[in-house]
């Protein structure tokens, strides 16, 4: 007990000794003279502030928290002239200086200044967050410190909350701002602190901390810039004088305020205007923003503010903008400039949305002086600016993400680990069922694929089938082709006798010909169904680059609800044909667009160009006549020579499809098609089909396409929008722009966002100050509403939780990761066996889709091969069979005019001529030769020979098969396989025949009648005669 | 012209008598010593007497190539023989190609004039490759056309300036060379950074300002082709 009173005394003792002897030794009083000196200087004059807290720094050796208070001036100093980098490692020797932690409270403070000036936002909450906790700590034991801590407690709580006032009101939280000056109202009641009075003050006039009508929030604002103004005067404070200057000058330049202000205050102007202004009356007015401003930019100057000096220029630049000076406003704005290429020299550290605001500026000047390019690059500079900024924040916020999962992970994993209990427990419950389910997939799959099975065998046995009457069709051709030469004959004659011959050997031609017609005749050849235009449309927009590498604008419009009645490949045909007319004939520069009309029953389809049009003949030949050639006399230098010619084909097939269709039933009768075109004007061809309406499909989708459809649109808008901008077409731009503006879905932010961006650009570009600010603000918010992180604070004050919980989680995580491997490792192998089944699946359905997809597009193009020979095939038989049966009467009556005859065989040689030429545009493309074709070739000969019993025998020569069919009873005529037997089979079979010899490349392959024996030879090597599925016994 | 003898091969009666009439009326030297509708016939005839000269159509019975096959048989047999093809073949020009290496004298379309006195008077005088108008024509086009390819190329190479490197430069881009490649080629004394420089220029002359973005080495080649700079049938590289 004695003991341990002798030591308690024996230390007191010591302590007492320390205290005194360091008192006596040392004197406080003057670094904290020279501190306070400094305090009071800092906004006066930075130097002299350096001065005072340089020398109480040398003489604190021994007082650390004089030493500490000297450093944060210094540090001070180093900020306002943006030394931030030093400022920041001034700062960090404070911590290890002192403990005290008003001291530190102001450290922190400062270090949210400069966090908030370079835009580092988690030292900035960081520091806040320290900042707070001090404040709160310090507070407890206020009563504890000296006057002089007081004085810095009460610098330091006001300097906070200003502080965080500005950071809510640049995050436009307007309210928490006005809540953080509100916090120490009660401080500035008394000025004890004047400098930073004058900073309330004008924190309060700056704008946006008011609440009120505008007329009242100017008068108040005002007020308060006038009060920080005068106290600012008095104490010859550089600083506060020259942003109270700055923030008048705003307030006056604004129109509508300073309307306000003179109406309701005049006594308050003339008073600036007595302080600054030698001139009086309205013309002061005028001018007093500038200068204000430019008073406001001496005294940055003097006082050796980069920042604010920059932003005061950017200010004149501003008034001198509103005033129209353009060019004026440019020096300030390169003096601004300057002043941030001298920043980067002096400090790795940036101040992005200072730059940014600079950048803003000159682009929207240079837009003003009509310089566009150097504009758009200052604009890029501005939002390249902001994407750092964004990408910044955007990292920041990822590693937050980061460390928040694993503070999570701690919660979760407890879960996790009775979960892991239960999920094994269910892992075979569930193993069996996803076997099941897996099961099913697979029968579903099998379906699927099924189903494409059956839908491609179905489009093989219809192609097979369009495929021989292709073939069909290539016979008839071939043999309207004997006439050809006929009609030569007749030409290089005076025989009459034999021109009446030969007439007679057509007519016989034509009869062979019309039987054949006949025989196909009642078979509905067209595949009629109902289909929306709108894919049809797709596909052909699809060639777009062929109009624009021509310099065509080529418009294909949406139709998304119009449905028609017809075959489906046959109308992509005759799309395509009028669009590549269309095309052809319209010269550079031009529009190509496609117009669908549609009432209740009909859609009519019309290709409208600008381009070189027709002759009234010419539209009367194909409006009237069902047989024409279209002369392009009209402008031939048009016309490349590679594209011209051809005319009147396309034209032709496409009348000639709409009238067999308009043949097929009652319920077609409404198809039509016609042309309107008048020379150099253009053309419109148009056709009509019947339409189909999809009520039931229609309003099923209706809700999901109306909301993908609008975005879509909004989409194609802005894209036209960007284009029209990149082009400085700015006008169209604008147009577009608004249009997108309008049918951008409200949830679509992002969209939202680049279509404000562009409007900016356009309203730039057009000079249009008010819709830029207007816009460029709109693009702004919508890309900080884009970018915002409200995590951000919350993870500020969950860090140092988490570093703690995070050794637990390892332990848990550890523990779970025994139990997971063991249970993946089981998955794994299963799912990995299943992801193969799976992809294999995947790939035999893709497989067998292409192919669906190739027998889809032989089909079709047979198909329209088809029905165009038919078209042709029906004309010829229409118009030519009058002339033959004239030119025999002509050339057996001996009193008929010779010269009329020769008319008459000129004219049928023409049109013959013109559909033998476009029935052979279409027999030009080899048909691919298969086993089926050489079936049809037995089939046809058999047929040919009416199936009576043969004997067959085939030998081989060389790479030449030879077949020789024999009949057991009868005989066959020798000209079986010529025109005059007329057999359709027969003249079929010689059609394969010749196109085999055209596939195997081998001229000579015979297919004749010798000794009633049917003689066959064949290319051996062929694809077609390695086809296993036949053989001729 | 001396007398001669003639077989005709024709499959068409009407046609046969035809030609036997222009024959009659405007080539009397010409002694018709037979005439066969199909290939049985016309061997037959040909072990009764060779004839001078053999008129053909290529289309018999059931084939209308076999002429071809004919024509092949016929040369192989019998040197001294004229062939002259008649055919109504108006489009199938491999068709004629096919004849002409299978050893036919000349080719005449049954179309336009048909056949002339001259045009036989050629043959029988030992001309070979004759041709009546319609083929002729044909054959002109195509030369033209060649031809006129030629001297846009010429005129493009003057049009664009482009030197003897552009040319090599943009011949082995369209092979699928890659700069480094080409840089390496014998006698090219430029990087793949001039390459790179040269390709920039090379796209600021043959581009018109308003398609210059996004030009693409593929897309430089297609214009280069287009403008008939470097021909496809040209393409081969430089010996390394």
């Amino acid at each position: 007990m004695f003991r341990r009173d002798m030591y308690r005394r024996v230390f007191f003792l010591f302590v007492l000794t320390v205290v005194l002897g360091s008192c006596t030794r040392h004197d406080f009083t003057l670094p904290d003279e020279f501190n306070r000196r400094a305090y009071i200087l800092r906004y006066i004059d930075t130097d002299s502030s350096l001065y005072y807290a340089d020398k109480a720094y040398s003489l604190s050796a021994n007082y650390p928290d004089g030493r500490a208070e000297a450093i944060g001036h210094k540090a001070f100093v180093l900020y306002q002239q943006m030394c931030f980098t030093r400022a920041m490692t001034e700062l960090d020797r404070i911590d290890s200086i002192t403990n005290n932690q008003v001291e530190l409270l102001c450290a922190d403070v400062l270090r949210m200044k400069i966090t908030q000036r370079t835009g580092e936002l988690r030292t900035f909450y960081r520091a806040w967050h320290s900042a707070e906790r001090r404040l709160r700590r310090v507070e407890e034991e206020k009563h504890l410190l000296s006057k002089h801590l007081n004085e810095m407690l009460l610098y330091a709580r006001t300097e906070m909350h200003i502080i965080g006032s500005t950071y809510y009101f640049y995050s436009q939280q307007d309210s928490a701002s006005r809540a953080e000056l509100k916090c120490i109202e009660q401080d500035m009641m008394l000025p004890l602190d004047t400098a930073q009075w004058c900073n309330y003050m004008y924190m309060l006039g700056a704008g946006g901390m008011l609440a009120g009508d505008s007329v009242s929030v100017t008068l108040k604002e005002f007020d308060y810039l006038t009060h920080a103004l005068t106290v600012a005067i008095r104490r010859k404070d550089k600083y506060f004088q020259a942003n109270s200057l700055q923030a008048l000058a705003t307030l006056l330049e604004k129109p509508e305020q300073k309307q306000i202000l003179q109406e309701n205050h005049g006594a308050g102007i003339d008073f600036i205007c007595g302080l600054y202004s030698q001139k009086g009356g309205a013309f002061c007015v005028d001018s007093l923003p500038l200068t204000l401003a430019t008073r406001s930019y001496e005294l940055f100057r003097q006082y050796k503010d980069r920042f604010q000096t920059a932003n005061v220029l950017r200010t004149i630049a501003e008034i001198l903008f509103r005033q129209h000076r353009y060019t004026e406003a440019l020096a300030p704005l390169q003096e601004a400039l300057q002043m941030v290429s001298e920043q980067h020299r002096l400090d790795d550290k940036r101040v992005p949305y200072w730059e940014a605001a600079i950048f803003e500026r000159l682009s929207l000047t240079y837009s003003a002086l009509g310089d566009h390019s150097t504009a758009m690059e200052y604009r890029n500079r501005y939002l390249l600016l902001l994407e750092a900024m964004r990408q910044d924040l955007e990292e920041e916020a990822r590693a937050e993400e980061l460390q928040q999962y694993s503070y999570r992970l701690y919660i979760n994993l407890f879960v996790i680990a009775v979960l892991v209990f239960v999920v094994c427990l269910a892992f075979r419950m569930l193993h069996t069922r996803i076997r099941r389910h897996g099961m099913k997939q697979d029968r579903e799959a099998e379906e699927t694929l099924q189903l494409t099975k059956d839908e491609t065998c179905a489009r093989e046995m219809e192609l097979a089938r369009e495929k021989l009457s292709n073939i069909e069709r290539r016979a008839k051709v071939s043999l309207v082709e004997n006439v050809v030469p006929y009609i030569n004959r007749m030409l290089n004659t005076d025989d009459m006798e034999y021109v009446a011959e030969l007439s007679a050997e057509i007519l016989h031609i034509n009869d062979i010909l019309t039987e054949w017609i006949q025989v196909r005749r009642g078979k509905v050849a067209m595949n009629i169904s109902t289909f929306a235009l709108q894919p049809l449309f797709d596909t052909i927009a699809r060639n777009r680059s062929t109009y624009l590498q021509k310099g065509l604008s080529f418009e294909v419009p949406p139709v998304r609800d119009v449905s028609v009645k017809a075959d489906r490949a046959l109308t992509l045909f005759m799309i395509n044909t009028l669009c590549d007319n269309a095309r052809k004939f319209t010269p550079s520069g031009g529009t190509v667009s496609i117009c669908v009309q549609a009432d209740d029953t009909v859609v009519e389809i019309s290709v409208k160009d600008t381009g070189i049009g027709l002759s009234q003949e010419n539209v009367d030949k194909i409006n009237n006549s069902k047989v024409f050639r279209i002369s392009s006399s009209t402008d031939e230098n048009a016309i490349s020579s590679n594209e011209g010619g051809g005319f009147g084909f396309g034209l032709m097939n496409c009348k000639g499809i709409i009238g067999q269709m308009k043949k097929l039933s009652s319920r077609f009768q409404c198809c039509d098609f016609g042309v309107e075109s008048s020379e150099g004007q253009g053309s419109r061809f148009w056709f009509r089909l019947p339409r189909v309406l999809s009520v039931l499909v229609f309003f099923l989708f209706a809700t999901g396409m109306f909301a993908s459809g609008k975005y879509d649109t909004a989409l194609q808008y802005y894209e036209r929008q960007s284009e029209a901008n990149a082009n400085t077409d700015y006008t169209k731009a604008l147009e577009y722009g608004r249009m997108a503006l309008q049918a951008v879905p409200a949830d679509s932010i992002h969209l939202r966002m680049q279509i404000e961006n562009q409007l900016a650009i356009t309203t730039q570009g057009l000079c249009m100050w008010d819709e830029y600010k207007r816009h460029n603000m709109e693009c702004l918010r919508l890309y900080r509403r884009i970018t915002a992180d409200p995590n951000l604070p919350i993870y500020a004050r969950r860090l140092h939780m988490v570093k703690t919980e995070i050794t637990w989680s390892m332990f848990f995580s550890l523990l779970l990761l025994l139990c997971s491997v063991f249970f993946l490792l089981l998955v794994a192998r299963r799912s990995r066996r299943r992801r193969n089944e799976v992809l294999q699946q995947k790939d035999t359905y893709i497989q067998q889709l292409e192919t669906l997809n190739r027998v889809q597009y032989e089909l079709d193009r047979v198909h329209i091969q088809n029905r165009i020979l038919d078209n042709c095939l029906s004309a010829i038989k229409h118009e030519t069979m009058y002339y033959p049966a004239r030119i025999r009467q002509m050339a057996l009556d001996p009193h008929s005019d010779r010269e009329t005859l020769y008319q008459l065989v000129h004219y049928y040689n023409d049109i013959l001529t013109t559909l033998l030429e476009q029935a052979r545009r279409q027999t030009q493309n080899r048909l691919t030769m298969d086993g089926s074709v050489l079936a049809e070739l037995k089939r046809r000969v058999m047929s040919a020979i009416s199936n009576v019993p043969v004997s067959v025998s085939v030998s081989e020569h060389g790479n030449i098969q030879e077949i020789r069919i024999k009949v057991i009873r009868g005989g066959i005529a020798d000209n079986l396989f010529t025109p005059e037997a007329g057999n359709l089979d027969a003249f079929v079979a010689r059609e394969i025949i010749r196109m085999h010899d055209a596939a195997c490349g081998f001229p000579g392959l015979r297919l004749y009648v010798e000794n009633n024996e049917i003689i066959i030879t064949l290319w051996k090597n062929s694809r077609l005669l390695s086809s296993k599925t036949f053989s001729w016994n | 012209m001396e007398e001669f003898k003639v077989i005709i091969v024709e499959d068409v009666q009407l046609e046969l008598k035809g030609t036997e009439h222009i024959f009659r009326s405007e080539i009397p030297e010409a002694a018709i010593i037979g005439t066969a509708q199909n290939e049985a016939e016309l061997w037959k005839l040909m072990r009764q007497d060779v004839p001078d000269m053999i008129l053909l159509d290529l289309g018999l019975g059931g084939s209308t190539t076999v002429g071809i096959d004919i024509c092949r048989q016929l040369r192989d047999r019998y040197t001294n023989l004229k062939i002259l093809i008649f055919t109504g073949e108006i489009l199938n020009e491999r068709l004629w190609i096919e004849a002409l290496s299978a050893g036919a004298d000349g080719i005449i379309l049954k179309t336009g004039n048909l056949l002339q006195r001259d045009d036989v008077q050629l043959v029988m005088h030992g001309r070979r490759l004759v041709f009546n108008e319609p083929i002729l024509e044909k054959i002109l086009a195509r030369f033209r056309k060649s031809v006129l390819t030629e001297v846009q190329q010429s005129d493009a190479i003057i049009d664009y300036e482009i030197d003897e490197y552009d040319e090599r430069y943009l011949r082995h881009l369209a092979l699928g060379y890659t700069k480094d490649m080409i840089a390496n080629l014998k006698g090219m004394p430029f990087g793949a950074k001039s390459l790179e420089k040269r390709q920039a220029d090379l796209i600021n002359r043959l581009f018109p300002g308003s398609e210059r973005t996004g030009v693409n080495a593929t897309r430089l080649v297609t214009r280069a082709l287009q403008l008939h700079i470097i021909e496809l049938e040209n393409l081969r590289p430089d010996e390394e």
